[in-house]
């Protein structure tokens, strides 16, 4: 498996509203790719190639480029952090963890002024009772303001993936590895990477309201319940191939969008899962509601412990994702 | 059955979960048909247009989805479900529910224990207790949607009891009010929108507000006819439509739906709304560059149950209120 561009994304430095390393790599990645690319006012980075079909439709693809982090509020005098979350991390997931600010790592540690005060803040955790020790705060320049994320170190293992960051680099990964492949286009293909869908979905809410797509296609991932006490609701499962949303608690997908994508992996043999999410959202919330209207549906990877420094996913998974993204451009469209 | 609780009964029975409304399109273009145009929007919603003398523009929105649920696993013939929309999960057992799938409606059964076999403490229903029994319905896959399978009928003279009727209860006002405005000439031109996605975040609502760009948007939906709090206001089935005023709804517009239904002699209670309104309301106020939004109610009990019930006559004068309103709206008195 390819897994290069991947990796050099994961290890990226990019909470939501600073992404600008992300987009760099990406461009150097797909620039010789698109017709062209430009960069809108909030930092989305959108580009594009046309096709050359007779009834093309235009298809935009969505990833976000943001992934969690935390953001320093407050510096004591020893140089001791606090920090607050900055879309969806937990106390209890980051305690014990190494934090990277751009560069500089920090290790989360825990208030124990007493024995029973420790047990008591190890039950209720919360982002008061934890510190960030970036170990020599006089030489860093990490203060108020600074933003934080996990220290990456990706493996792969067989034919899975362990790294933070999955979501969404591997949707990043899967639209930059979609340009870098297509030999032919029938549509007329958009590509962004979006900004702060961790945080607001800020993002996503524009980036489309220029182009006014046919179909647009948020790419991201989603929980996978094949471990123990799982979900009980939820029924994705890693390796079975990629999830088309029917909903999550954000939005519904457009149900053209939804049988256009099982038309198409149907009629090629790509295997596909139906996917029902009850807590979390995408891009798709912001893609729906721009201007008038767009239809919009998503495609996810499944992936087990999202939002934690292990994110797993299986690289199967995302290669019949690229396979069918790829089908979309260079197929006659009707709706 | 007159024909006003016929289109109610025909509405409340039409299958239509937040993104899945077409079958409630089609029986509102059916029932508009020569009355005035219609046009389908991308959101799934249905815009239909009475030209006045183009002294602006005035919307107004119903929203024809209804809370729904989706089946989110099949396991051994029994399927979990995830709601779509606020349902309490206290009102499904021992209902038959509809589900909709790839060979046609099939019913499946939210079944309950004989009262001789219930064992060991009563346990609240939540979503992760609850089964759909699919022995009928082989097709059922994740992904379908379902709606409780119910009646829809009048109980006494002037009460109908159904599901959906939260917000059908407003299309038929809305339908009603096209009807009438149809043989008048009006200053502004009028449109309708029959908005899609309500119970999922307004997404209809917002778009369809981009597409006709309007000076005033009245949004048309149900209100609590029974909430006894002592700090909610008092509104009552059968006294004629609330007319909400608060810091979301416009002033003058609202002193002209006042002088309206007075001058008319239709009925209407006042409905403070302090804050955002739940409705689509909240979403054309915000969408494109801004509305001046009014939201008039139906009292309604049991909202988001299988037995909503509303006053027939509160259906007719809200039409009434509507098509008066608009017969007088200028368009200039809205700024």
């Amino acid at each position: 498996m390819n897994t290069e561009t991947l990796k050099k994304l994961v290890e990226a430095f990019g909470p939501s509203g600073r992404e600008e390393k992300v987009r760099n790599i990406i461009i150097e990645l797909i620039k010789d790719h698109v017709d062209d690319y430009k960069i809108d006012r909030l930092g989305n980075l959108i580009a594009w190639k046309k096709g050359t079909g007779l009834n093309k439709k235009k298809i935009l693809f969505d990833a976000h480029m943001d992934q969690i982090g935390v953001i320093v509020t407050y510096k004591d005098k020893r140089g001791f952090l606090r920090v607050e979350p900055v879309g969806g991390i937990t106390p209890q997931v980051i305690y014990g963890t190494r934090l990277n600010f751009d560069g500089v790592i920090g290790v989360v540690g825990i208030e124990r002024e007493t024995a029973n005060a420790y047990k008591d803040n190890l039950k209720n955790l919360d982002f008061d009772k934890i510190y960030v020790d970036i170990a020599a705060p006089s030489k860093f320049d990490v203060g108020i303001g600074s933003f934080g994320v996990y220290d990456a170190n990706p493996i792969f293992v067989d034919t899975k993936v362990i790294s933070p960051a999955l979501d969404d680099r591997i949707g990043c990964t899967m639209l930059v590895e979609t340009l870098r492949s297509l030999d032919s286009l029938y549509n007329d293909l958009y590509v962004a990477f979006s900004v702060q869908e961790e945080h607001s979905l800020a993002g996503a809410r524009v980036e489309a309201f220029d182009i006014k797509p046919d179909v647009a296609i948020a790419v991201d991932v989603t929980d996978s319940a094949d471990t123990p006490k799982a979900d009980k609701r939820t029924s994705m499962v890693l390796g079975k191939g990629p999830a088309i949303k029917v909903m999550d608690s954000l939005s519904v997908s457009n149900s053209y969008v939804v049988e256009l994508l099982k038309r198409t992996a149907e009629k090629n043999n790509i295997r596909y899962q139906m996917e029902v999410l009850h807590m979390g959202g995408t891009d798709a919330y912001g893609l729906e509601r721009t201007a008038n209207g767009i239809s919009t549906g998503a495609l996810s990877i499944p992936t087990r412990y999202i939002h934690t420094p292990s994110e797993v996913c299986e690289w199967g998974d995302v290669e019949e994702g690229i396979q069918l993204m790829k089908l979309l451009i260079k197929e006659e469209i009707t709706f | 059955m007159e024909k006003s609780a016929e289109l109610l009964k025909k509405l409340s029975k039409a299958f239509g979960p937040s993104g899945y409304e077409n079958e409630v399109i089609d029986i509102i273009e059916e029932e508009l048909e020569g009355v005035c145009e219609t046009r389908r929007l991308k959101s799934g919603s249905l815009l239909a247009i009475k030209n006045g003398d183009g002294r602006g523009k005035l919307m107004v929105s119903t929203h024809i989805d209804e809370v729904g649920l989706v089946i989110s696993k099949v396991k051994n013939g029994y399927g979990r479900l995830v709601p779509i929309g606020g349902i309490d999960p206290k009102v499904l057992p021992s209902q038959v529910v509809k589900i909709k799938t790839r060979d046609g409606f099939q019913r499946g059964v939210v079944g309950m224990l004989a009262p001789h076999l219930q064992k060991g403490e009563k346990q609240d229903v939540d979503f992760n207790s609850l089964f759909v029994d699919l022995s009928c319905a082989p097709a059922a896959q994740v992904g379908d949607m379902a709606v409780v399978d119910t009646v829809a009928e009048c109980i006494g003279d002037e009460h109908f009891h159904g599901k959906a009727l939260d917000d059908r209860a407003s299309v038929v006002a809305l339908i009603l009010a096209l009807k009438e405005l149809s043989r008048f000439k009006t200053h502004a031109d009028f449109y309708a929108l029959f908005s899609s996605r309500e119970e999922v975040g307004m997404v209809g609502a917002m778009t369809g507000t981009f597409e006709v760009k309007p000076d005033l948007g009245i949004a048309v939906d149900v209100t609590f006819g029974d909430n006894d709090s002592p700090h909610a206001p008092k509104i009552e089935i059968n006294k004629g439509p609330a007319i909400s005023i608060g810091a979301a709804t416009h002033k003058n517009s609202y002193d002209l739906a006042i002088k309206v239904a007075k001058q008319y002699d239709i009925p209407y209670q006042i409905e403070p709304s302090p804050g955002r309104t739940g409705t689509d309301a909240d979403a054309v106020q915000l969408a494109y560059r801004g509305v001046p939004v009014l939201l008039f109610s139906i009292p309604e009990f049991y909202m988001h149950t299988p037995v909503e019930v509303v006053s027939l006559n509160d259906v007719k004068w809200t039409a009434r209120l509507l098509s008066a309103f608009a017969t007088e709206w200028g368009g200039i008195n809205a700024h």
